[in-house]
């Protein structure tokens, strides 16, 4: 985890990063989860390299508030994850990652309880190759 | 008003990267510092060449929304808009204050943080 002003990295040949209105700026939580979600949300997989990849998401996530629903939504992959308020939870999605592309991967979110929002903490987001290969 | 000084050290650093590298500009931070970053950011990209996504991720930089200094653009798309989605995969990250991605990035340059 980083905390800087602003800091140019090198991304690595497989990469993730999310998108959309649902993440919630960071200025309302500092301190707490630095990816919070509401409602929906996407993250977008980015495989830089000539082969397709076969890659791996590992998330580490709560539920910040009341029990929820997660779908998780992928080319070829669907999910839906009950998740109990305050506990943590690792979830690894397979994605397909074809070459010189990006992935989308969507989050939707539902309250288990009505008239509460659900908020989802997202304290660890990791893409990974599920195949051991070197990348030129 | 003439840019700040880290803002001229990450344009040298954007000049350095290969003309047509994609840069990824990550985060939902609005803070000063993700404003000044996006604004940097977007500037020096063009001058150097490259293809720059992500800048619409944030209310911070989108002129739709109200931004910290204030500024205002009208016909952007709003924030988190499909036209902001990142379509091609990129090379480099510019990212500000605190991130979940832990996927192996290496960091070539960063500024101190600024409170």
């Amino acid at each position: 985890m980083v905390d800087s002003a602003c800091q140019l990295s090198l991304a690595p040949v497989l990469d993730v990063t999310p998108f959309g209105p649902g993440w919630i700026a960071q200025m309302i939580r500092p301190l707490n989860a630095p990816a919070d979600l509401v409602g929906s949300g996407t993250s977008v997989v980015s495989n830089r390299s000539g082969p397709d990849r076969s890659a791996v998401i590992s998330l580490e996530l709560t539920s910040a508030s009341v029990p929820l629903v997660l779908r998780i939504s992928a080319p070829g992959y669907g999910r839906s994850v009950v998740m109990p308020g305050y506990v943590v939870r690792r979830i690894h999605v397979p994605v397909h990652a074809p070459a010189r592309s990006v992935t989308l991967v969507r989050f939707a979110t539902r309250s288990l309880m009505r008239a509460h929002t659900a908020i989802l903490e997202f304290t660890r987001i990791d893409v990974r190759s599920a195949q051991a290969r070197r990348v030129g | 008003m003439g840019f700040r000084t880290r803002d001229v050290q990450l344009g040298a650093k954007l000049d350095r990267l290969t003309s047509g590298s994609s840069v990824l500009v990550e985060g939902v931070t609005t803070s000063q510092a993700a404003f000044e970053m996006r604004m940097a950011a977007a500037y020096f990209g063009t001058h150097g060449n490259l293809d720059v996504a992500g800048l619409g991720t944030t209310r911070s930089y989108v002129a739709t929304d109200s931004s910290p200094l204030g500024v205002s653009g009208g016909s952007l798309p709003p924030a988190g808009a499909p036209a902001w989605l990142p379509t091609t995969p990129w090379r480099w990250v510019l990212t500000s204050g605190t991130t979940a991605i832990s996927s192996g990035r290496e960091v070539e340059w960063s500024t101190a943080h600024v409170s």
